[in-house]
């Protein structure tokens, strides 16, 4: 019995240490929710850590999530003071301070040893014989929903007709980015759906110059990434001054080299060469963004049938 | 253990609007009905496969490499679900249509034939010499043998392992996405972290889930009323020399037995043949690979001792009578993964749990999720042990965990080790929980794969992939050379 209480005793003073350690440390905390190849030891998350932390005496944590979609859901972001990396059109604009840190066009990639036949079109795309594509699933990852949004604003009228034919091609839809694009690595696709600032990464870092992205007459369309604060978080004033450092020169040109997106605010110093020498495909200009809801539901139907 | 599947539930709760709208679309119900057909169908076929598997490996675990297959099988059932998908779209997706139904069962029948083959070859291996002895002095035939001594233990295990895989499948997630080619083949579970995740949809999702509750129980209840525990007695561990001829019958059983075993294991071979890249000795020297390796040290070695102590627990329960803590051991794996991790989410967030270290609540939560399976490892032996030692350890009035200690641990070992490793390597290839609650310090060895081909680094995943692999095998190894040479001497 009294071994017990001993016990009980020493449980309860280990959960008092590690909450008054968890609490006592002096600086100010500012916790950033984000996604983990922003965070990750070789993402630019850490670089960007150091450098804030050199001008704020604050102290940076990342909690970052690798599963899609969190970023925009409002469970997971109640204890966060600064969300970085919500996509635009999940983003609510509840906030006032917030930014865009970098952008890319969705695009599809292929491997220019392999496919010898390009479509510059979705049209040209879903005539084309023998060709596999694989996409992200709209349900699971942001990428897919991009599709949607882009095929419903350059084919209005058509779109479920040309979803249709287009579902002919899907090899299939995964849950995420990173399963698509190692299906695509594998050489089991022609096409995959990604950033047309994909390329970039294999030369940069593979000094690989096979993979290209296509470019469509049409247009593609734009994604761009936020970092915002958080409305109800009780350091505003340091969540506004990172959302402010986020688009500082220096901190804009470590995002390109390892986020692997064109900066938001670009010049001729922040970008880096190789991606300065791919070619922008011609963004489609549109006015209101189209909610996800009835595009999912009009997938559904032509999928899954 | 009731609370730890209700509390969760309690925390999705507080979001919920009662609303008695169970409004299915079309999409919905025929995926309901594709995932019952898909499930079951995948159920069937991954215990016949790992019947068969379980039997061949008993029959030949004289040979030394059988040996090694037969403990080192339960290493893909806990590899990174990616990797092994990968692993059969480069082995099968040359020679089938692979995306559709064929390739969600091929997927799964690789997945689960070792879980299921495991948990078989263990029974098997615990019947007496003397059973054996004794079929083949009456000069039994191998198939009247098998049906004397094998079939009746093997008769015992498939109800339960059945609704086991059949849940597994019900909400499969990554291999039905990726080979079911598309949205005609999908699951609930794909539905319901749509509307928790993506569309904030509460409602949405309970309705979903509270679907998938009723259906699985119906199949728990149809499937499982004829679990009855028998007696068949057990003696000294006396090794008898199973003898060999050659024999046509047994090489065409060798032969089977190599099919098995390259099919299951290619995902393995996948691996090795990705992860030995220019990249494996540059990760080496980063310091990411040796965290996320002590994280996933410490998470699976903690996970792994409360996994089989609560089994253990539940197990007793079980014993005396209380068949509610199986089907609540069941519903573990049918309460969506993405709802169980949302609702502890929300709970810890109202209780300020958040400042508790997150590597605690991870391998809590982990301990939990893989229970079925420690429980599934545990049980057969459990029962024949605990049967036999009824009589001895009532006449000599010991009880609880002295009994534990003085009768029954000696004859549980073994499968208290397997259980252990497995729920062990189980909880190292979550990704759900530490997704939601890993910070950058606490990384997984699998939540690192996934990282780095979040950020093209496809070599570095593969060889990442190739040093889980290693210590998935290296934990084994020693976890089984430590523990069994320890002969703890109370008698």
């Amino acid at each position: 019995m009294l071994a017990e209480a001993n016990m009980k005793n020493k449980i309860l003073s280990l959960f008092f240490i590690l909450v008054t350690i968890s609490t006592a440390s002096a600086k100010e905390v500012l916790v950033i929710g984000t996604y983990d190849s922003f965070s990750a030891e070789w993402g630019p998350g850490p670089i960007v850590e150091a450098e804030f932390e050199k001008i704020c005496e604050c102290d940076i944590q990342y909690i970052s999530t690798s599963q899609a979609g969190t970023l925009a859901n409002e469970i997971f972001l109640k204890d966060k003071d600064v969300i970085l990396g919500v996509e635009m059109h999940e983003f609510d604009y509840s906030s006032e301070n917030w930014n865009i840190y970098d952008y890319g066009y969705f695009s599809f990639i292929y491997n220019s040893e392999t496919l010898n036949k390009i479509p510059s079109s979705f049209e040209e795309l879903i005539n084309q014989e023998d060709l596999k594509v694989v996409v992200q699933d709209p349900r699971t990852s942001p990428v897919g929903m991009g599709l949607l949004r882009w095929m419903k604003l350059t084919h209005p009228n058509n779109f479920p007709t040309i979803l249709k034919e287009f579902n002919n091609k899907v090899l299939t839809y995964t849950p995420g980015w990173s399963e698509a694009y190692g299906i695509f690595l594998e050489g089991k696709a022609d096409l995959v759906l990604s950033y047309s600032t994909s390329p970039f990464y294999h030369q940069e870092y593979e000094d690989e110059y096979k993979y290209k992205a296509i470019e469509f007459a049409g247009g593609h369309l734009v994604t761009k990434e936020i970092v915002y604060v958080r409305p109800d978080s009780e350091q505003q004033k340091l969540g506004r001054e990172f959302v402010e450092f986020m688009v500082r020169d220096d901190i804009q040109k470590i995002i390109a080299q390892m986020n692997i997106m064109y900066p938001a605010i670009e010049n001729v110093n922040n970008i880096p060469d190789k991606m300065r020498k791919l070619k922008k495909p011609k963004e489609i200009q549109y006015d209101d963004f189209l909610e996800a809801d009835p595009l999912i539901k009009t997938w559904l139907e032509v999928a899954s049938s | 253990m009731t609370l730890a599947i209700l509390l969760p539930l309690v925390g999705i709760f507080s979001h919920y609007e009662i609303s008695a709208s169970f409004e299915f679309s079309n999409y919905t119900s025929s995926i309901i009905f594709f995932t019952i057909y898909q499930s079951l169908l995948s159920a069937l076929l991954s215990i016949i496969a790992g019947s068969l598997l379980a039997f061949l490996l008993n029959t030949y675990n004289n040979f030394y490499i059988v040996k090694i297959i037969a403990q080192s099988q339960s290493i893909i059932f806990v590899l990174p679900t990616i990797i092994t998908v990968f692993g059969i779209l480069s082995f099968y997706g040359n020679y089938f249509e692979i995306y559709g139904l064929t390739g969600i069962l091929i997927g799964h029948v690789i997945l689960n034939t070792p879980l299921v083959g495991r948990i078989i070859y263990q029974s098997l291996s615990e019947i007496s010499p003397n059973e054996k002895m004794l079929s083949r002095q009456m000069g039994l035939r191998k198939i009247s043998s098998f049906l004397a001594s094998e079939w009746p233990i093997v008769k015992k295990i498939i109800p339960s392992l059945f609704v086991l895989v059949t849940f597994i499948c019900f909400v499969s997630f990554t291999p039905v996405l990726i080979l079911g080619g598309g949205p005609k083949y999908s699951t609930l579970e794909v539905s319901i972290y749509y509307s928790v995740i993506f569309s904030n949809d509460f409602n949405a999702a309970l309705n979903l889930l509270f679907f998938q509750l009723i259906i699985c129980f119906s199949i728990y209840f149809i499937f499982f009323k004829n679990f009855k525990s028998q007696n068949f007695l057990i003696d000294d561990k006396r090794h008898i020399k199973a003898y060999f001829d050659l024999t046509l019958l047994n090489l065409l059983g060798l032969l089977i037995l190599l099919i098995i075993t390259l099919i299951i294991f290619s995902p393995i071979l996948f691996i090795i043949v990705k992860g030995m890249n220019r990249e494996l000795f540059n990760i080496l020297t980063y310091t990411y690979l040796w965290e996320a390796i002590y994280n996933t040290l410490v998470i699976c070695f903690f996970s792994g001792i409360i996994s089989i102590l609560v089994a253990y627990n539940l197990l007793v329960l079980a014993h005396k009578k209380t068949k509610a803590s199986e089907s609540f051991i069941y519903s573990l794996i049918i309460f969506s993964p993405a709802v169980m991790a949302v609702g502890y989410y929300i709970l810890s967030f109202k209780l300020n749990l958040l400042y508790f270290p997150n590597i605690i609540i991870v391998i809590i939560l982990n301990s939990f999720f893989v229970l079925p399976f420690a429980y599934n490892y545990l049980a057969p032996s459990f029962f024949r042990v605990i049967k036999e030692n009824d009589d001895i350890s009532n006449s000599l009035n010991l009880y609880g965990f002295s009994r534990f200690l003085i009768i029954d641990f000696p004859g549980l070992k073994k499968s208290l080790i397997t259980a252990f490793c497995v729920s062990s390597i189980l909880s190292a290839s979550d990704l759900v929980v530490i997704s939601f609650f890993g910070t950058n310090n606490l990384s997984t060895l699998t939540q690192t794969i996934y990282r780095l081909m979040g950020s093209y680094r496809i070599n570095e995943a593969y060889s990442v992939s190739l040093i889980l692999l290693i210590f998935c095998f290296i934990y084994f190894f020693l976890a089984h050379k430590i523990l069994e040479k320890n002969t703890w001497n109370i008698h």
